[in-house]
């Protein structure tokens, strides 16, 4: 069990910089995912605390020691890689015991740690198979235990799950994660896909373009995001996006929507933001409902999933999506009017695409 | 009614496609009949009736005659010994090289590649007289030892080339999984690596202890004593200025087939798996 410390970890190929002073602390027995598009560095970050890339500068630290210079093998870490990367010519039980044959450790240790690996994975059964004699499931796990038998401070996943079928990942899923808290090693695992990383971290550290754009609880970034590209990242579907501005009725700051498509009340505390502000209003799918004194909205599809319809309506001209527990059974072209509650908005600035805090906005 | 016409016609052009084939096999088949049936023969007997016809009487002992007579114990044990040293060894070296120039990044790794590919440019005719010369100044003509290094150097370029290929296309993550693992670059090349290119090794090893059972040239140049000669070699010693003894050569030359029939039943089925170049992740 370690920590994972990065000090403004930074990474060029030649001229390119593809990550720009990473700061970072993962604790011990902690599951952080790295989330982000594709190119944002999250995979070079991952493959740093490996030591399968080099560091351009800043330090890596696992436990209490500087690893920027250490080989691999001796930083005392396992990886899991998204192809699964079994040796081929081996059997299931070699495969898993390769870092322990190589350490020369005695023949009955690696017995007993193979064969604990296997039992925690439920592999017992698959020990004298090869990989191409399993699933994709069943490979994914021998990936895993191969990671587990050596027992690593850390765990390192690199989108484990992207070559598995849509319902095997969410078994999978649950399975890591169950490891995870039985293990309780830390883990640093990548993901482009949201909602793996929601569902199973503690912490999730969202990245762009080499550059940490937030890191917190799932919640937190589902509740706070403190900005636009984080609150369209996190959540699905994403959160609408519609231009607002600040107006005034009765003598009480409202936020009219969508160049006038409504008008809606602002927070209790919306009250310190300046008459005539442009901001870009979020809200999330789930928080729309359907008022009379709500926006005037087009239906322009519905789609209806079972537990709940999804509506896509035109606001103002803004594409709109909606997520209603009721069935709405409406025909395209149709009028509705949508609301959302004042305290799910999230407000940001149109400029900066930075979230603007209500409570303390001047 | 139409599905019957159908197959009636698929029936005769699958008769005549067999037809040919089987053509075209007893064409091919034919210098290898004519080898057998002079083999087998006495020498008057081929000279009065021809070599397509039946022996008049079937002569089993010209093998052994060939054998004794040509010396094969000494130039078998002597090819053998080419084979066993030099088919292991080449592919080591070739391997060793085309590793790193297919999976590490350095500066100028395709120059070296393509000067090793210059290597298949060179004609073996013109380096004969270089050679004779630099292996007697090394003291080695004469002797098997001299053969070795023409024969490897020879054989690397085609070798790397196809060993480069063949390691491009294995994932670049079974190598970090290994590193993660904690293996040594000697026994990721070793353990992993080696391991998953018995296709490629498998077939190339078949192609080059044909080349090497069958080299005439440089054998021819650079060997002279009977003690050190080769089977292609040797099975000249049949061919006299004056005289051919074409029942004893072909019965060599039967012989001399069976060592290369065998390794290539023995490694035929990566044979075709390395021509395939198929990789089972």
């Amino acid at each position: 069990m370690a920590t994972v410390t990065l000090d403004q970890v930074r990474k060029s190929f030649g001229a390119h910089a593809v990550l720009h002073g990473i700061d970072l602390d993962v604790a011990d027995g902690e599951f952080i995912v790295l989330v982000g598009p594709s190119g944002c560095g999250k995979s070079t970050l991952l493959r740093m605390i490996a030591g399968l890339e080099t560091i351009s500068d800043g330090e890596v630290v696992i436990g209490d020691e500087i690893v920027n210079d250490l080989p691999p093998k001796e930083r005392n870490i396992a990886m899991v890689f998204q192809n699964y990367a079994l040796y081929p010519h081996m059997r299931v039980a070699q495969n898993m015991g390769f870092s322990l044959r190589l350490a020369r450790r005695p023949r009955e240790e690696i017995d007993r740690e193979v064969g604990r690996a296997a039992r925690i994975l439920d592999l017992e059964a698959l020990l004298d198979r090869y990989p191409k004699e399993l699933s994709g499931g069943q490979r994914q796990r021998v990936a895993m235990g191969r990671a587990i038998v050596r027992d690593p401070d850390v765990f390192l996943f690199d989108e484990p799950l992207s070559n598995l079928d849509a319902k095997l990942r969410v078994q999978m899923r649950a399975e890591i994660k169950a490891l995870h808290q039985r293990l309780r090693t830390t883990t640093v695992y990548v993901t482009h896909d949201q909602i793996e990383a929601m569902t199973m971290a503690d912490r999730i550290v969202v990245m762009r373009d080499g550059r940490i754009e937030q890191i917190g609880r799932p919640t937190e970034l589902y509740d706070r995001p403190v900005n636009i590209f984080v609150a369209t990242f996190i959540g699905s579907p994403a959160m609408n996006l519609v231009e607002g501005e600040i107006g005034e009725r009765d003598g009480r700051k409202v936020l009219n929507v969508a160049h006038g498509a409504g008008t809606w009340d602002l927070p209790a505390a919306g009250g310190s933001l300046a008459t005539g502000r442009k901001v870009t209003l979020g809200i999330r799918p789930e928080a729309l409902f359907l008022a009379p004194e709500g926006a005037a909205a087009t239906i322009i599809v519905t789609e209806p999933t079972g537990a709940e319809t999804h509506v896509v309506m035109d606001i103002g001209g803004t594409h709109v999506t909606g997520v209603f527990r009721e069935r709405i059974e409406l025909e395209p072209g149709a009028e509705v009017r949508v609301i959302a509650s004042p305290e799910t908005y999230h407000l940001f600035d149109p400029a900066t695409g930075n979230r603007i805090e209500i409570d303390a906005a001047t | 009614m139409d599905n019957i016409v159908a197959s009636f016609a698929e029936r005769r052009t699958d008769f005549v496609i067999k037809l040919l084939l089987v053509g075209i096999a007893v064409f091919w088949l034919m210098p290898f009949v004519v080898i057998f049936l002079t083999a087998i023969r006495s020498q008057g007997d081929m000279i009065r009736n021809g070599i397509f016809s039946w022996p008049e009487e079937l002569r089993w002992d010209n093998f052994v005659a060939a054998w004794d007579t040509g010396r094969f114990n000494i130039y078998f044990r002597n090819s053998l010994f080419l084979i066993l040293v030099k088919v292991p060894l080449g592919l080591l070296i070739a391997s060793l090289a085309a590793y790193p120039l297919a999976k590490m990044k350095f500066r100028g790794s395709d120059t070296v590649f393509i000067l090793f590919l210059v290597g298949l440019a060179v004609p073996i005719q013109v380096t004969l007289q270089p050679l004779l010369i630099m292996m007697s100044s090394l003291g080695i003509a004469n002797t098997l030892w001299a053969l070795i290094p023409p024969y490897l150097a020879f054989g690397l370029p085609f070798q790397i080339f196809v060993m480069r290929g063949f390691f491009r296309i294995l994932p670049n993550e079974l190598i970090e999984a290994a590193r993660m693992d904690g293996a040594s670059e000697t026994s990721i090349f070793f353990r992993i690596m080696l391991p998953l290119s018995l296709p490629p090794l498998a077939t190339l090893a078949i192609i080059d202890t044909l080349a090497t059972w069958n080299e005439f040239l440089i054998a021819l140049v650079l060997i002279s004593a009977n003690s050190s000669r080769t089977v292609p070699i040797g099975l000249m010693q049949f061919q006299g200025q004056y005289q051919s003894q074409f029942t004893l050569l072909m019965a060599g030359v039967l012989i001399s087939i069976i060592p290369v029939l065998l390794i290539f039943l023995f490694l035929q089925r990566y044979f075709v798996a390395g021509l395939a170049g198929s990789v089972k992740g």
